[in-house]
């Protein structure tokens, strides 16, 4: 039924009354002459009803045969929109330029998409696609997809297999990477001792591999051997290897942060905005263009990003400063920086006691911690001959 | 055609006799109106020959054979195209006339 009725709208309608005359021998006539009337009601003697436009010249002859005076009660459809807007050059334009558009474009990649990549960024391979002709505003048909696959293959060596679906004006790449295979025959690891990297007393030593040099309760320096990597044998020969081990030491941090009566700092001295409009394939910069910070912002529907938005481009020149600070405002900056130097020390550290003091605007801190000391030193290991 | 008596004693066509003995539907056969109705809110009648009688009550078509009285309120000729008429509204009753 809405069909009937969009038809009906496409070819246009008249909706008219009959009154007076014989109403019977007016439908009789209007079926003879083959004029189609609809919705036909009648009412004390007078008949209302539709018809389309053609019908409507020829039901003079019926009305005039059955004593009916017709009159119009309102004309519907396009064909009377269209009579109506005649005079407006632009709208058939417009339309027509719409349709052509449509037409053209409908046939044109707009919009690539990368699925099942990890590894390979997704802007390597559609750089690797632009290259082979898989780009936005390339017509769909001029694309040969099996060439193009074979070639990717070529570039894009991390990719054990990869397909392009062209679906409308979407080219969704399907890639699969390829795992590399893992090397089992690792290199022997060069012989290392085990060293102290700070000044501490030894809490924990469990040494993995190599000889313990040290003992728990020792007071080491920074550079002490704590677990050697030449293993004495049975037979009083030596080997060497890579010594692994927990040593755990009691040590000591002090940290320090001034406070400043004066900052130096950057303010935003001049701001400039301008933008690029992108419409399909072309950019078109709203003014110089270069640098600056950047966002983009595209048109979405229905979370597809179609090929027209437009990049936010802001440039902002700084020029430096010298700010002078308040006595407090110095302590409080101090404490920020203080704080932000204690995350930065502390990482992976476990604090035992903390002694902090406020010294003429310094803040000063005494941390007894419990940390790792282990670093690896490599041997230095000479051959002599004979 | 020639008409025939039949046993109720009713006078029959040669049509009726023999669609009523090879079981065919008689409006295949003896130039009957086909109606069909969808509850009690539209009927369509197939081998409508024109319109009778058209009233705020009730339309009246003819059929040829027979003249269909349909009678209820908020009548509307829906279509009438090729000899079918399509009428739409609240019927109440149906009376047929030779």
């Amino acid at each position: 039924m809405l069909f009937i009725k969009l038809l009906k709208y496409l070819r246009g309608y008249v909706t008219l009354t009959a009154t007076g005359g014989f109403p019977e021998r007016f439908i009789n006539l209007c079926k003879r002459c083959g004029i189609e009337l609809s919705e036909l009601r009648c009412s004390s003697g007078e008949i209302t009803a539709k018809t389309d436009l053609v019908s409507y010249k020829k039901i003079r002859y019926a009305a005039k045969n059955s004593g009916m005076r017709v009159r119009i009660l309102g004309k519907k459809g396009l064909p009377f929109i269209l009579k109506r807007n005649s005079h407006r050059i632009g709208v058939p334009i417009g339309v027509a330029v719409c349709i052509v558009l449509t037409v053209i474009l409908a046939g044109r990649i707009w919009r690539v998409e990368v699925t099942g990549n990890s590894a390979v960024s997704q802007a390597e391979i559609i750089s690797v696609f632009e290259k082979l002709g898989v780009r936005k505003g390339v017509a769909s048909d001029s694309v040969d997809i099996g060439r193009t696959e074979i070639e990717a293959m070529r570039h894009l060596p991390e990719m054990a297999w990869l397909n392009v679906n062209i679906s409308g004006s979407t080219a969704v790449i399907e890639v699969r990477e390829s795992v590399e295979r893992p090397e089992t025959d690792a290199p022997d690891p060069a012989p290392s001792n085990l060293v102290a990297s700070r000044d501490g007393q030894i809490v924990t030593l469990r040494p993995f591999s190599g000889t313990r040099e040290q003992k728990v309760g020792n007071s080491v320096l920074k550079g002490d051997l704590l677990i050697s990597g030449i293993t004495v044998n049975k037979d009083q020969s030596v080997s060497f290897c890579k010594a692994e081990g927990y040593v755990t030491a009691r040590t000591v941090h002090n940290i320090e942060t001034q406070a400043k009566s004066k900052v130096n700092g950057k303010i935003i001295a001049d701001e400039r905005k301008t933008g690029i409009i992108h419409f399909l394939v072309f950019d078109i910069p709203l003014g110089r263009a270069s640098g600056g910070f950047r966002q983009r912002f595209s048109l979405n529907i229905n979370s597809v990003e179609l090929p027209v938005g437009f990049t936010f481009i802001r440039k902002e020149s700084l020029r430096k400063t010298e700010t002078a600070l308040s006595k407090d405002r110095a302590v409080l900056l101090a404490e920020l920086e203080f704080s932000a130097a204690c995350s930065e020390e502390f990482r992976g550290i476990e604090i035992e006691r903390v002694i902090l003091r406020n010294d003429n605007g310094a803040v000063k801190g005494e941390f007894t911690c419990l940390e790792n000391i282990g670093e690896e030193k490599l041997m230095e290991i000479e051959e002599i001959s004979g | 055609m020639k008409n025939r008596i039949n046993r109720a004693g009713r006078r029959e066509s040669f049509a009726d006799s023999i669609s009523r003995s090879l079981d065919i539907p008689a409006d295949a056969v003896c130039n009957f109106a086909h109606i069909e109705m969808s509850g009690n809110r539209e009927i369509s009648v197939e081998g409508c020959l024109g319109v009778l009688e058209y009233a705020e009550k009730h339309i009246t078509l003819n059929t040829g054979r027979l003249t269909v009285k349909i009678c209820g309120c908020n009548l509307t000729v829906s279509s009438m195209q090729n000899g079918m008429a399509v009428i739409k509204g609240e019927i109440t009753c149906i009376e047929f006339g030779n």
